[in-house]
């Protein structure tokens, strides 16, 4: 995917979430998910969600955003784990830094879920993805 | 009109005039709104009793003021068709193993590995349970044997199969 979002002038929206240092002067690289089939169900997508660990109702309106974000092709921000992240946060030792922050897609300890932002970078890849007008 | 487009907005101090700087500026994307239809099961078992989860249409509507950010809203599907009862055969169903709920559908599974403690190996088969090709399948369990929570199945992203995209960001 060619980048429009590049340019000498970038406002705090294209911030990755509160945790985002800003820097200066660097070229990030924002890595989406590809397909994922299991080949003996065809044209199957969809996500599974536990409730068992969902307090309330908010709780799990985020987590529906959230894993439908994924189905859309965005991957986690930040927060303590060792899935595959899009690339825009510091990780260490091939974990991602926690707690969880302010973005939809981060995630976080275990009942700390992340948080609701959407940033225009994710915007491209959820409005990108194939899934939506199936009907 | 019609069509997106990215909108720069500027915010000054007091009443601005030609000569004014603005403090800070933001930006957002103006898109058409579109829709994304799923289909919503529960899938449950005897040890576990009828949880209808009730409170999941809220849900759907927290997660819909968080999903317009990006111009998007879910959308419970109208096609009421079967749908894959592959598994559930095996299991030896009978006819009140799919309840419409209106809302999702209630299914009993005999096989308790479907709903609780899933495993990596079981998530493509539990997700096949009740669904149908090409639509967002949103299947609620009562845990996962490690994660809260996990992704399952996606389609190829429009451009590429698997992709990137590169920023520059400069402090202003």
């Amino acid at each position: 995917m060619s980048s429009n979002l590049s340019g000498d002038s970038i406002s705090e929206s294209y911030k990755t979430s509160l945790n985002d240092t800003f820097d200066e002067n660097i070229n990030h690289t924002l890595d989406f998910e590809g397909v994922l089939s299991d080949t003996r169900y065809n044209s199957m997508f969809g996500v599974l969600l536990a409730w068992s660990k969902v307090e309330n109702k908010y709780d799990m309106g985020q987590l529906i955003a959230h894993e439908v974000a994924h189905a859309m092709n965005a991957l986690h921000r930040y927060g303590n784990t060792d899935d595959e992240w899009d690339g825009l946060e510091s990780q260490q030792n091939g974990m991602l830094l926690g707690p969880a922050g302010s973005n939809l897609l981060d995630y976080g300890n275990p009942g700390d879920l992340g948080g609701t932002d959407i940033d225009l970078l994710q915007i491209r890849i959820l409005r990108a993805s194939p899934i939506q007008n199936d009907e | 009109m019609g069509g997106e487009g990215r909108v720069k907005i500027n915010v000054y101090v007091g009443e601005p005039d030609e000569d004014s700087e603005p403090v800070v500026f933001t930006e957002a994307l103006v898109v058409e709104p579109t829709v994304v239809s799923y289909r919503a099961n529960i899938i449950s078992h005897d040890s576990i009793g009828v949880n209808t989860l009730a409170s999941i249409p809220d849900s759907f509507g927290v997660a819909n003021i968080i999903l317009r950010q990006a111009g998007g809203a879910l959308e419970q599907s109208s096609n009421t068709a079967d749908g894959n009862v592959m598994l559930l055969k095996e299991q030896n169903a009978n006819d009140d193993q799919i309840i419409d709920l209106s809302y999702a559908y209630f299914i009993y599974s005999s096989e308790l590995a479907l709903t609780r403690a899933v495993s990596d190996g079981n998530e493509g088969r539990t997700l096949s349970i009740n669904y149908i090709p090409n639509l967002l399948q949103l299947s609620f369990i009562e845990s996962f044997d490690k994660n809260p929570a996990r992704a399952g199945y996606r389609e190829t992203h429009q451009e590429t199969p698997q992709g990137e995209i590169d920023i520059a960001c400069r402090v202003i």
